[in-house]
């Protein structure tokens, strides 16, 4: 049976640092990807992951059992990109990665979306996704990043954010409604 | 009227309509929901464009995560919490070496091999007690300065230190710690039950207990 983080927790507090690095490769690929859906920039996701993994390790012992741990490091992870952006301001949105899977570059086109190869319509809506995602208030766009890609529960978002479950339905309603009313109009804008 | 430009749907189940379209809905609330969209054409109508704001939004997928370089970190800080945090072990561990040592040397000079019985059976319990106290004091003292002096030394190389190395250090003093109580318990033992045959070759008359007696 897999060990649980639990038990690798249990381990590194007893001394045995190098067990946190099971955790650190058990959760850096959702906390790269929350990071980087939060702000945009691979270099910034980077620094998050970094960033919120040391800061669970020097806060370890401060862990209670009574939440989950990946719903800590979440926690922690969402803070890290809340005070960068704070710091950076309205820049994050001007510099964000307009890159496809493999690294390219995309730049919005405007010829004839009838035209472009499935594969270029599909880059380019994911680039419109990303402005959509980007131009939202971080309220929503934790919310929908957390639930649509990270695929929580509402439980475990309001766990995380520590707000009601009510809350986070309507604030991912809002968001949704606002996401359809940019990407409608990043569509027409093509 | 334009739909989406509404904050609200007039039949006020936004939450329910989220919670059905992430298929958190239990049964009861599904078959509720459903029948609800049969006569609500504006929760139908958000549904679809929720739908299709999903489908968009999972064009982008992160197709890599780096790899996050994680050395467990040594701040300053952290390696003086560390010292400090070993502290009650080293010093037991120390103290106790000397409390041992000094049970040894009394051991040894007090009812050694050598015939030099009738010093011990000259010194009283008192005596013996002090002496003990005194050297267990010394040597407290003396690891205290070490403790220091290495505390100090330790200040100007804390950075490089590494936290598996002081565990080493820690573990390897245990176990030597270990061996010598070990040792020192076979040692005193075999010198009280000498002690005890002499006496009785000599005819000492002595009545006295000794705290480290082997009555028990
Ligand atoms: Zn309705």
């Amino acid at each position: 049976m897999e060990i649980s983080d639990d038990q690798i927790i249990e381990r590194t507090l007893a001394g045995e640092t190098d067990a946190f690095s099971l955790l650190v490769r058990r959760w850096e690929r959702p906390i790269y990807g929350l990071s980087l859906r939060m702000l945009g920039r691979d270099e910034d996701a980077r620094d998050v992951c970094q960033e919120t993994f040391l800061a669970a390790f020097r806060n370890l012992r401060k862990f209670r059992g009574d939440a989950k741990f990946s719903s800590w490091l979440y926690r922690i992870a969402l803070n890290a990109c809340h005070s960068r952006m704070r710091k950076r301001g309205s820049v994050v949105e001007q510099s964000i990665d307009l890159e496809d899977d493999d690294g390219r570059k995309f730049e919005l086109a405007d010829s004839d979306a009838e035209l472009m190869p499935e594969r270029m319509q599909r880059d380019q809506l994911a680039v419109q996704v990303r402005k959509a995602l980007h131009a939202l208030p971080p309220e929503m766009r934790q919310v929908i990043v957390m639930k649509e890609y990270e695929e929580l529960t509402f439980a475990e978002i309001a766990e995380i954010l520590a707000i009601p479950v009510s809350t986070v339905k309507s604030r991912l309603y809002t968001g949704l409604q606002q996401m359809r009313v940019r990407l409608e109009k990043l569509r027409t804008a093509l | 009227m334009n739909s989406t430009n509404k904050n609200q749907l007039a039949c006020g189940r936004k939450e329910d309509l989220v919670t059905y379209l992430y298929g958190e809905a239990t049964a009861a609330e599904r078959v509720s929901f459903e029948r609800h969209l049969n006569e609500c054409d504006d929760c139908g109508a958000e549904l679809n464009a929720f739908g299709s704001v999903r489908d968009d939004l999972s064009t982008w997928q992160v197709g890599f995560a780096p790899r996050t370089e994680f050395v467990p970190p040594k701040t300053r800080l952290d390696v003086v919490r560390e010292l400090i945090g070993m502290f009650p072990v080293w010093a037991r561990g120390l103290a106790m070496t000397g409390v041992a040592a000094a049970v040894v040397l009394m051991a040894l000079s007090g009812f050694g091999t050598r015939p030099g019985i009738s010093n011990s059976a000259g010194l009283s319990e008192q005596q013996v007690q002090e002496i003990v106290s005194k050297a267990v004091a010394d040597e407290r003292a003396k690891i205290q300065q070490q403790y220091q002096a290495e505390l100090a030394s330790f200040k100007t190389q804390l950075v490089a230190e590494h936290q598996a190395q002081l565990q080493l250090v820690t573990a390897e003093h245990q176990a030597k710690l270990e061996t010598v109580k070990a040792g020192l318990r076979a040692e005193i033992k075999k010198a009280n039950q000498q002690n005890g045959s002499l006496r009785s070759f000599f005819a000492i008359e002595d009545d006295r207990s000794y705290p480290w007696g082997d009555s028990r």
